[in-house]
């Protein structure tokens, strides 16, 4: 990965978004997910970016899981409702996902553009002096 | 830099020293002793010179292909070696990810599409620098001595 550093690099970057669309993905998917009041509600999943270990690109530095503790709704008719008809759902704000959805894609899509164009460098460079 | 060196226009003598002291054959032996030994022995020195100013950055750069650079001033066969057992590493990485992607175990789309690129630019890489030192070896052969 030496010669070809800016396409690794934007590869870490690439792999990073990727997790975290993953993580996104996981939250929207789980976003309607009813648990009984005694149970912890499904936690969101939160990605957190850090430089690489040898400074070259970026990399996950962990997952933030969101509370636990979730929203109580009154839904008697759920078969998960406790005795006063409520079930607990995720603390998961739909609108956020979907920005950080956004957000996600388009650093995804930079990165791979970066590749693109690196690409496109080293391949002009390679034509250097054919005319 | 050393394709550069090989390759261009100005550079044919001391390519031609490059290449003398690289064999360590043959042109002393002719005729001309004298006119040779004074284009070896000077680009020699100057390569010498370099080749020391070099080092350093070779052995600390990040570049390969510098440190080849560096390593190898004299001696192109083992900058051509050191360059195709780069591209062999790149394309077996390229070829595990292939099988990986066959196979399903691919987590990462990116990845293979990465290192297929990055053996594909290093085969370029490569062939260019073949074909520019070809291109220079042929120059030379042309020279009416």
């Amino acid at each position: 990965m030496s010669i070809f550093d800016a396409i690794g690099i934007a590869g870490t970057g690439v792999t990073v978004n990727r997790k975290w669309m993953d993580a996104v993905s996981d939250n929207l998917a789980n976003i309607n997910t009813a648990t009984r009041t005694s149970d912890p509600a499904y936690e969101a999943k939160y990605v957190v970016a850090a430089e690489a270990a040898d400074g070259k690109g970026t990399q996950v530095a962990g997952v933030v899981t969101g509370s636990a503790e979730g929203r109580r709704v009154y839904e008697p008719t759920n078969p998960l409702a406790d005795a006063q008809g409520y079930v607990k759902y995720p603390d998961i704000d739909m609108s956020s996902q979907m920005t950080s959805l956004m957000m996600a894609q388009r650093a995804y899509q930079a990165n791979l553009q970066t590749i693109t164009t690196a690409k496109e460098a080293y391949t002009s460079a390679l034509q250097l002096g054919k005319g | 830099m050393s394709i550069e060196s090989i390759g261009g226009v100005g550079d044919v003598a001391s390519s031609l020293g490059t290449l003398a002291a690289g064999y360590g054959q043959g042109i002393a032996d002719t005729d001309n002793a004298q006119m040779t030994s004074a284009i070896g022995g000077g680009s020699g020195t100057t390569y010498t010179g370099s080749v020391s100013a070099l080092a350093p950055t070779g052995i600390s750069g990040i570049g390969t292909n510098t440190s080849v650079d560096g390593s190898s001033g004299t001696d192109f066969a083992s900058l051509l070696s050191g360059g195709i057992d780069k591209l062999q590493g790149l394309q077996s990485t390229s070829d595990d990810l292939a099988v990986k992607a066959a196979t399903g175990d691919l987590t990462n789309v990116h990845d293979y599409m990465i290192a297929s690129n990055e053996a594909q630019l290093a085969t370029q890489l490569t062939v260019a620098v073949r074909n520019k030192a070809v291109d220079a070896f042929n120059e030379i052969m042309r020279m009416q001595v």
